[in-house]
């Protein structure tokens, strides 16, 4: 029985049956949950989450975690609508806040393995940083507005090239192709998984751990300013608390998709089958009444769980 | 912690007694049939090569590991533990191989390390001192250092005597010492051995733990020798020699054959110019050539694992530099940019990705060479892999497989695959054939002759004699953190080596 | 071979002193910006909004001493869990005196804490995941219980905020962890303590009951901050759920700038203490100079950085002097 659960472990049937299991339960207690319109819903609301998460995965990989992502995702956000409503294009606007964001999470990156700092406290620091630099910025009062195409572009009801699929679903596909590549099948993707696995070793073994870090945690910065740009066409203007509920759902994706907090194991896809959970559980939860405090306990929960089955360290007794 | 039992020496029931012990990790199997009686007052000393399974029986009679397999009884009741305070409960004091210290805390409280209680002192202050000193004092002589110094500032050799009294404080029936012997220089080990001897008239029991044959003929009373995680053989110590352990040890009755030696070594690969091990050792030069296998040889702590690492560019020294084609190196992309691979000594924590498949492990330092449009191909990864795993002769169930379902031997293997996938110039190997056994064993030695004939410089860093004996042309042997001697060729043999080993000339 | 004499060490080598150094210095600056520092208004009024920190600081000491990774970011929560259940839960059971609410709330700390020990040491999470979680559901608690702010808390809170023998209310909650800590000290605990935050392999082969002494840190840590929370409830006299988790990248800048080493095993309990109140020094200054709250938040996030980078350093140079020591 234990090896089959241990079996079970690698692979990601857990995640698929959650998935199937959480619809059925949405048919049952929502009306009208069942419908291709919802479910497309649910998947935009994942998507968003997803991309976010995406950073969040190659640096669990590593080993680290990115708490700057909801402050990343807030400087995007604001920035897009502060900046469209000043007549920048878009053009511009958004070349220069990826450029910006990936800055941030190269400093993360750097600081946390040069000096050998938990990337958790780094970010932390970082975010706290950045929440503060926008509240100067916009003196509290955030104005503008995001472009207008941005709205079509996440409404669930958007259609792409015809096909009656969200244009952010379709991006969204997108970049889980290129990312899973990434990992898979590029140089970066096996030097995040053996700096994941073993620094030493990775180091002896000629890879650049420290780049390798600096290009991870800027990949999350990317992956963040890409949220809090869609995120604008979703809310239309610029605010920063929209961006607080992302300090702990990539978390969470990134946890119930089944990558390991320690390193080296999992990947993209795991993640977008943990963020869609996510979503299903949420919108279980809302739809039934529940609030959003009750919400956080339960995830708060559910990570502590699913980390217990996914994610342990070694007992001291291993190490001698 | 009790007195040791007041049991006559060599009295009839055996102190402990450790019967059909077998113990696997994933899939390699370290135990697999251990046998061994040790009574009250002697001291046992276990041999074995590398692999053999010692630190493992070492783990389980400490309370570290479980076994699969056996029993064991200490002095008739059976021995169930599940962790050291258990077995320090029951009786035993383990000094482990790792010099195991806390380097914040002060000498007096690594002595005195489990020794309380969570919130009450079982021992007063003056009374850790007195007893403290004492040990010490029976170790080190007169040249104590101050117990409440730090640990931090000590060398390697106080530190081991340190462990060592550590075990003895706890007035042990049975003290197990694995290697414990490493870092302690002659006079000191010649005062533990006294104080060995004065405890087992006592009725202390000692398990010795050692693979060096001329401590098993001063001390020990009996020997057990272990291979491949079986106990082959247990002798008295008057029928101990050399030839008849080494046959027993390693299931041959002559020593290694030796693969084809080149001729003397080609052009220099490497040069040590002035090289300062240690704040405190001499400066050495030394030539690294091609074609030619040099040997480093020394006992744990005096220099010949640092030199390794300074050799294989991952270690900057204390002064002085290594120069290659008249260049001074600095800086590890210095060395890799001219050649210089390294085989780190840890596997576990220096050279495997242990979550990662075989060819992941076998890939990853080359990888750039099997990019094709920006992405890996995989083809180009199995054209270089798949000769390179046949000359090593890795055995794998599948290459997605996780490394770790290798044999240490195996694993190892692929590390090796791994490294000569770069196409080194310099080869140095940092105890290559740890807990490798010896199949394995006899493969890398051919690998590495046929590397040398390639032109290829090795250097091995070794703790074993016949390894060195067998696969180098050249020894150099490292004393007190310095350069003691080079042997060559016609001046190498197990005599002037071990002579060496010890600061001697045969 | 002489062992080094490590008594008389530089500010620049002992972390501690180097934390007491800069609260000295910070205090100058402050008493030069403005002598009323030192009076007893300003320690009974504006020097009681330290407390809470001061106490949040001591509670996620022994965490992080503990070792491999440790670190607890639930303080913040915990406290704030403190400060809602005492408006919302026992005072309408009738439960609000003293006597009874600050035992039970200090024990329920402890609890709390000591779930955090048992995820870290025997479920073995990561110490960093682990009181995420126990923040995510304490945080969550907080805003079920306590959508909006309410006051006021009973009475001898109110009570206790003021000045007893000339000696300012809130203090008489740093009293208990101090005592506690002391007492710790004097006992084998925390040497224990500091072995298995060095090096839990080291201390396990010895003997020492790893995870026990990991679920007492952080037991201890949960009671510290249920002192701090009552301490907090003393100083705003109501109940808000929103107030507590900025306390959890307080306390680990205070613990980071007190030289609390981040990998366990090094620092003592007076860096902490030095380390948040020069924060509450640093953001003392900055209210007086007119800086804005933003830019405030800027600079927290600022000194935590750099207190992150100096702790690192300071460690990198030991590692180097060690090296250099060892012949």
């Amino acid at each position: 029985m234990r090896r089959l659960v241990a079996a079970l472990r690698k692979t990601i049937w857990p995640q698929l049956f959650a998935i199937a299991a959480l619809y059925g339960l949405g048919v049952l207690t929502i009306n009208g949950s069942g419908s291709w319109r919802s479910v497309l819903a649910v998947c935009v609301l994942a998507s968003f989450v997803g991309i976010a998460a995406a950073g969040q995965t190659v640096v669990a990989l590593l080993g680290g975690i990115d708490l700057a992502i909801p402050g990343v995702i807030a400087f995007a956000n604001i920035a897009t609508a502060q900046l469209t409503g000043d007549h920048w294009p878009f053009w511009i606007v958004a070349p220069g806040i990826l450029i910006l964001s990936a800055a941030v999470g190269a400093f993360n990156g750097a600081i946390s393995k040069s000096f050998n700092i938990n990337p958790l406290i780094v970010t932390l620091g970082v975010s706290a940083i950045l929440t503060g630099a926008i509240l100067v910025w916009t003196g509290g009062q955030p104005t503008g507005y995001a472009p207008k195409w941005l709205n079509g572009f996440v409404a669930p009801s958007g259609t792409t090239f015809g096909l009656p699929l969200p244009p952010v679903l379709a991006f969204w596909g997108v970049v889980a192709i290129l990312l899973v590549v990434l990992l898979r099948r590029t140089v970066f993707g096996k030097h995040v998984y053996a700096s994941g696995a073993s620094l030493p070793a990775a180091d002896l073994a000629l890879v650049p751990t420290t780049r390798v870090w600096t290009l991870a945690f800027a990949l999350s910065g990317i992956m963040a300013a890409i949220t809090g740009i869609l995120l604008a066409g979703f809310t239309t203007q610029g605010d920063p608390r929209i961006a607080t509920p992302y300090l702990f759902n990539t978390i969470a994706s990134v946890v119930i998709g089944g990558t390991s907090l320690v390193g080296a194991r999992g990947g993209y896809l795991r993640t977008v089958l943990g963020a869609i959970i996510l979503t299903e559980i949420t919108t279980l939860l809302v739809a039934n009444s529940f609030s959003a405090a009750t919400q956080q306990v339960l995830l708060g929960a559910i990570i502590l769980a699913v980390v217990a089955t996914y994610g342990r360290e070694q007992a001291v007794s291993d190490r001698l | 912690m009790t007195e040791a039992a007041t049991m006559p020496v060599g009295a009839q029931a055996p102190l402990l007694s450790v019967t059909g012990v077998a113990k696997a990790f994933g899939e390699t199997k370290a135990l697999s049939a251990c046998n061994l009686t040790l009574r009250a007052g002697r001291v046992h000393a276990v041999i074995g090569e590398n692999g053999s399974g010692k630190s493992t029986l070492v783990k389980v009679l400490n309370g570290v590991v479980r076994p699969d397999k056996g029993e064991v009884l200490l002095a008739g009741v059976a021995l169930r533990l599940s962790t050291p305070r258990q077995a320090r409960q029951a009786g035993i004091a383990t000094t482990f191989q790792e010099i195991l210290v806390l380097e914040q805390l002060s000498l007096i409280d690594n002595l005195w390390l489990g020794q309380d209680g969570l919130f009450r002192r079982r021992v007063d202050a003056a009374l850790r001192r007195a007893e403290g000193e004492a040990v010490l004092r029976e170790l080190l002589g007169d040249a104590l250092p101050d117990l409440s110094s730090r640990v931090a500032d000590m060398d390697l050799g106080t530190r081991q005597a340190a462990v060592i009294a550590r075990s003895l404080l706890l007035r042990p029936r049975l003290l197990i010492l694995d290697e414990a012997t490493a870092a302690l220089d002659i006079a000191v080990r010649d005062r533990l051995f006294e104080a060995l001897r004065r405890r087992t008239a006592g009725g202390l029991a000692v398990l010795f733990i050692t693979h060096k044959m001329d401590e098993i003929a001063t001390l020990s009373d009996e020997v057990t020798i272990l291979r491949s995680g079986e106990s082959v053989a247990t002798l008295p110590n008057a029928e101990v020699t050399p030839e008849r352990m080494l046959a027993l040890m390693s299931g041959r009755s002559e020593p290694l054959s030796s693969p084809a030696a080149p001729n003397s070594g080609g052009r220099v690969a490497l040069t040590a110019r002035d090289i300062r091990v240690s704040a405190r050792s001499a400066p050495f030069g030394l030539n690294v050539r091609s074609s030619e296998v040099l040997g480093l040889a020394g006992l744990e702590g005096h220099g010949a694992n640092l030199f390794a690492q300074i050799l294989g560019g991952v270690r900057a020294p204390l002064g002085g530099r290594i120069e290659a084609d008249g260049q001074a190196l600095s800086g590890a992309n210095a060395f890799v940019r001219h050649g210089v691979a390294y085989v780190p000594r840890d596997r576990k924590t220096e050279g495997i990705f242990a979550p990662l498949s075989i060819a992941d492990n076998f890939s990853m330092s080359t990888l750039q060479r099997y990019v094709r449009f920006g992405l890996l191909d995989e083809a180009r990864i199995a054209a270089r892999r798949k000769p390179l795993f046949e000359r090593l002769g890795v055995k794998f169930g599948r290459l997605s497989d996780a490394i770790t379902s290798l044999s240490g031997g195996n694993q190892q293997k692929v590390i090796l695959a791994r490294t000569l996938a770069r196409q080194p110039k310099v080869l140095v190997l940092n105890d290559p054939t740890r807990g490798v056994d010896l199949a394995t064993k006899q493969d890398i030695y051919s690998l590495l002759a046929e590397q040398a004939q390639a032109n290829v410089a090795v250097v091995i860093h070794s703790t074993e004699i016949e390894e060195l004996l067998a696969l180098c042309q050249r020894v150099a042997i490292f004393h007190h953190g310095a350069l003691f001697a080079v042997l060559d060729r016609s001046a190498l043999s197990r005599d002037t080596l071990i002579a060496g080993l010890f600061g001697r000339t045969a | 071979m002489s062992a080094r004499h490590s008594s008389l060490r530089s500010p620049w080598r002992d972390p501690t002193m180097f934390a007491g150094v800069l609260f000295i210095a910070l205090f100058a600056a402050s008493v030069l910006q403005d002598a009323s520092i030192v009076s007893p208004r300003f320690l009974t009024g504006a020097a009681s909004v330290a407390v809470p920190l001061v106490i949040g600081a001591m509670a996620v000491t022994p965490a992080i001493l503990s070792g491999g990774g440790g670190m607890d970011l639930s303080v913040g929560p915990l406290m704030g869990f403190v400060n809602v259940l005492v408006v919302t839960a026992l005072m309408p059971a009738h439960l609000g005196d003293w006597w009874f609410a600050a035992p039970l709330l200090l024990l329920l700390g402890l609890a709390v804490g000591a779930i955090n020990g048992w995820l870290v040491a025997v479920v073995r999470l990561q110490p960093i995941v682990a009181t995420l979680g126990t923040n995510l559901v304490l945080s969550g608690a907080n805003l079920w219980l306590l959508p909006t702010p309410i006051g006021p808390a009973p009475m001898w809170f109110s009570a206790l905020a003021r000045p007893h023998f000339g000696i300012p209310g809130p203090f008489a909650f740093v009293v208990g962890p101090a005592l506690i800590w002391f007492l710790l000290s004097r006992s084998p605990f925390l040497k224990t303590l500091l072995a298995v935050g060095g090096d839990d392999r080291v201390a396990y082969s010895c003997g020492v009951d790893v995870a026990r002494v990991r679920i007492i840190a952080y037991a201890v840590g949960g009671l510290f901050s249920a002192f701090a929370g009552l301490a907090l409830t003393s100083l705003i006299q109501s109940a808000d759920a929103n107030v507590g988790p900025p306390f959890t990248l307080q306390v680990i800048t205070a613990a980071a700038l007190g030289g609390i080493s981040l990998a366990g095993g090094r620092g003592r309990m007076w860096g902490s203490v030095f380390g948040a109140l020069t924060l509450f020094l640093i953001q003392n200054l900055m209210t007086n100079q007119g800086v804005s709250v933003f830019w405030q938040q800027v600079v927290f996030g600022g000194t935590l950085i750099a207190a992150l980078v100096l702790n690192a350093l300071s460690g990198m140079l030991a590692g180097l002097q060690r090296a250099e020591a060892q012949s």
